[in-house]
């Protein structure tokens, strides 16, 4: 089990925000409003074992972890996207998506922090 | 100003992108849109400079997208995490391709490519995308878009096109200027390519619709930068 304690790097958001805080404000808004939706539809094709989809929605997920500088959770979605997901077990494929909840808390969590830090 | 619109399912991406463009004082955001398909719906009848255009989209991508568009003289620039693309986008005609999370330096550069393809598209529409040469003592309209490869022989050029070729007395550096630089390369001092034409390409030659050309060691560099090799 990975450790679900996502660190977040905001140096990607800071360099490329002009030094306008508001920038980081709505990326990270955009962020915490759609990526639970992709998160979901990830878990549902693990779950229904669409290797398809999982690529599809790790690739999605990869951009938006690393717009937000969650660098482990980038990983994560890196390994997922190279795997074939017809050859993992129920039990792994339970595992994968309680992971992804735990890192979607922890993401969401510290991000929550950084707009409250930036408010 | 240069009117953009952008394609991304991605709504942080979108958010990045629309950011950037606000900062950039000759862009204005004239579309922002979550699916191919609601761009094409949307924009028929709009001009449109530049898009910033996702590849990976359900239900129609990027490459479709470009399929299905009539985008008339709007350029594309390509905004992907997918390094791969590179080698398609440059079937389709792309003036630059963004790799994703964006930086905003790299981004100012696409937009710059634009700019420039845009003040060699008027010098180039002003002829009507064409050259007038004399063919037996006829002057033949060439549209750009036909020209497959200029080649040096001697005291003259061969253009060569679609279906034949032309002898014309003039030197390489004079044909060169009259052919819009987002078209063209000078690939070596004996030729100049249509870079639309291009299959492959190596250190040494390349290969523009089945001929093998050569690259002149000093043109090789200009060329990888054009084609934005990854």
């Amino acid at each position: 089990m990975r450790d679900a304690n996502v660190n977040i790097n905001l140096s990607y958001l800071e360099v490329n925000s002009g030094g306008n805080p508001v920038f980081i404000k709505d990326i990270i808004k955009a962020y915490l409003k759609t990526e639970v939706g992709l998160i979901h539809l990830l878990q549902k094709k693990i779950t229904l074992s669409d290797d398809e989809g999982v690529k599809f929605y790790s690739h999605k997920l990869k951009t938006s972890f690393a717009t937000v500088g969650a660098e482990q959770a980038v990983n994560f979605v890196d390994e997922l996207e190279n795997i074939n997901i017809n050859k993992i077990d129920n039990d792994s494929k339970q595992k994968l998506i309680h992971e992804l909840d735990a890192m979607r808390y922890s993401i969401n969590k510290s991000l929550l922090e950084v707009l409250s830090d930036l408010n | 100003m240069i009117r953009a619109v952008i394609i991304d399912d991605d709504e942080v991406s979108r958010k990045v992108l629309s950011s950037f463009i606000e900062r950039t004082s000759s862009l204005e955001l004239i579309g922002d849109f979550s699916t191919a398909i609601e761009a094409l719906e949307t924009l028929e009848d709009e001009k449109i400079d530049v898009f910033f255009l996702d590849v990976e989209m359900p239900e129609m991508n990027g490459f479709q997208f470009l399929n299905h568009f009539k985008r008339h003289s709007a350029q594309v620039i390509l905004v992907t995490s997918k390094r791969e693309y590179a080698v398609m986008a440059f079937e389709y005609d792309i003036t630059d391709y963004l790799v994703k999370p964006i930086e905003y330096s790299r981004f100012l550069q696409a937009v710059n490519r634009v700019k420039e393809n845009n003040g060699s598209k008027i010098s180039a529409s002003n002829s009507e995308n064409a050259l007038f040469v004399k063919d037996e003592n006829i002057y033949t309209k060439l549209k750009f878009d036909q020209i497959k490869w200029i080649e040096a022989s001697g005291d003259y050029v061969s253009v060569v096109s679609e279906d034949k070729s032309y002898l014309v007395h003039t030197t390489m550096k004079q044909i060169e200027s009259h052919l819009p630089k987002n078209k063209f390369l000078r690939v070596h001092r004996s030729y100049i390519i249509n870079t639309s034409k291009l299959d492959n390409f190596d250190k040494e030659f390349c290969v523009v619709s089945g001929k093998m050309i050569p690259i002149g060691k000093s043109y090789r560099k200009e060329l990888i930068g054009r084609l934005n090799v990854l």
